[in-house]
C-alpha cells in the first residue's frame, strides 16, 4: 500500500511539472485555440502549456503552467522578454493504466502589441502547434517553432 | 503493457534478422525486412511529385520524429518505464525522396544485437516517381504497433496532415 502510495506520489509529481500555475501578465497577446480528441472511450488527452522564462545564458526558469481545456484560452505573456513555451499532450489509458505525454515547444520573444494565434490539435493521435503573428497595425504571418537548440547565450 | 514490451521486443528481435545481424544502413534494412516476420510493405500512389513530399519530410521529420519519449506503465505490482529515442534522417532530391527512421532504446529495453549508433532502423520509406506530378510511396515497417508513425508518413506523403505521430502510443 505504501509503495503504490509513493508511486503514484511520484507519477504526480511527474506528470505536474511542478505544480504550479502560470501567472501571466495583463496583456493577453497569446490566443490559444485548442481541440483534442483521444480517439477512443478509454482514454484521454490533456493539453497543458508550460511557461519558462529565458535568461541570457539560455537558461531556463519555470514560470509554470496553463490548462488548455477550453477552446479558447489567452494568455499573456511578457513582450520583448525572451520564453520557452512547452505544449504539453497528456493522455491516459483508463484500462491499462499507461500514461504518456510528448510536447511541441518553442522560443517566442513576443513584439510588444502583437497577438500571437496558437493552434494545438490532437486528433487521431496526431498532435500538431501551429502559431501566427500579427503585428500591430500589420499583416498576419505563419512563424515556425523554433526549439532550445537555437537560444544564443552571451 | 505487457504488449507493449512484446511488440519492441519482436521488433528489435525481428530487425535483427534471423542470421542474428541487424541492418546497419538503411540500404542493408531495404534488402533484409521485407518477408521478416512482422515486417510490413506497403505500397500507394499520391498525386504529389517526390519533391514535394521530400519538402513534407525535411519540414516535419525532424520537428515530429527527432525526440526522446518516456512512457510509463503501471499496475498493481510494478511501474515500468521505457526511455526512446527517435532519429529521422531525410534524403530529398528532385526524383526521389526518403526517409529513415531509428529507435533506440536507452532505458527500459535491452538491445539483443549490435545497433547503429542512433538505434535500429524502424522505417524506410521511399517515394519515385510515378507519372506527372505523382508518386509511388514504399512504407518498410513493423506490421503491427506503430500505426501512428504510418499513419503521419502516409498524410505527410499524401499532403491531407502536417501532424505529428504521438509517439507514446506505439506498441
Amino acid at each position: 500500500m505504501i509503495r503504490r502510495a509513493l508511486v503514484l506520489c511520484c507519477a504526480v509529481l511527474v506528470a505536474g511539472c511542478g505544480g504550479m500555475r502560470y501567472t501571466d501578465v495583463a496583456e493577453k497577446n497569446l490566443a490559444i485555440r485548442t481541440e483534442t480528441s483521444s480517439g477512443s472511450a478509454f482514454s484521454s488527452v490533456k493539453a497543458v502549456l508550460g511557461v519558462h522564462a529565458v535568461d541570457a545564458k539560455c537558461k531556463l526558469t519555470y514560470e509554470g503552467y496553463v490548462d488548455l481545456d477550453r477552446p479558447l484560452v489567452q494568455v499573456g505573456i511578457p513582450p520583448g522578454r525572451l520564453s520557452y513555451l512547452v505544449f504539453e499532450f497528456a493522455s491516459s489509458s483508463f484500462l491499462g493504466g499507461s500514461r504518456g505525454s510528448i510536447s511541441q515547444e518553442t522560443l517566442l520573444r513576443p513584439h510588444p502589441g502583437a497577438i500571437y494565434d496558437v493552434k494545438v490539435t490532437y486528433k487521431n493521435e496526431l498532435y500538431e502547434v501551429a502559431m501566427r503573428e500579427t503585428p500591430r497595425g500589420g499583416r498576419p504571418r505563419d512563424i515556425e517553432l523554433v526549439g532550445l537548440g537555437a537560444c544564443k547565450g552571451s | 503493457m505487457s504488449s507493449k514490451l512484446a511488440v519492441l521486443g519482436i521488433v528489435a528481435i525481428l530487425a535483427g534478422g534471423c542470421a542474428g545481424k541487424m541492418p546497419q544502413t538503411a540500404d542493408e534494412f531495404r534488402q533484409m525486412a521485407p518477408g521478416a516476420f512482422m515486417v510490413q510493405v506497403q505500397g500507394f500512389e499520391v498525386k504529389r511529385s517526390p519533391r514535394e513530399i521530400g519538402e513534407t519530410f525535411r519540414r516535419r521529420a525532424p520537428e515530429c520524429l527527432n525526440v526522446t519519449v518516456r512512457t510509463t506503465s503501471q499496475t498493481a505490482t510494478s511501474y515500468q518505464v521505457i526511455d526512446t529515442a527517435y532519429k529521422a534522417t531525410v534524403i530529398a532530391g528532385s526524383d526521389k525522396a526518403e526517409l529513415h527512421l531509428q529507435q533506440k532504446h536507452l532505458k527500459g529495453v535491452v538491445a539483443v544485437y549490435e545497433e547503429p549508433a542512433d538505434g535500429h532502423y524502424l522505417f524506410v520509406v521511399d517515394a519515385v516517381p510515378a507519372g506527372a506530378r505523382a508518386a509511388k510511396v514504399q512504407i518498410i515497417g513493423p506490421s503491427r504497433g506503430y500505426d501512428v508513425v504510418v499513419r503521419a508518413i502516409k498524410a505527410w506523403a499524401d499532403g491531407s496532415s502536417t501532424g505529428c505521430p504521438d509517439l507514446t502510443k506505439i506498441g
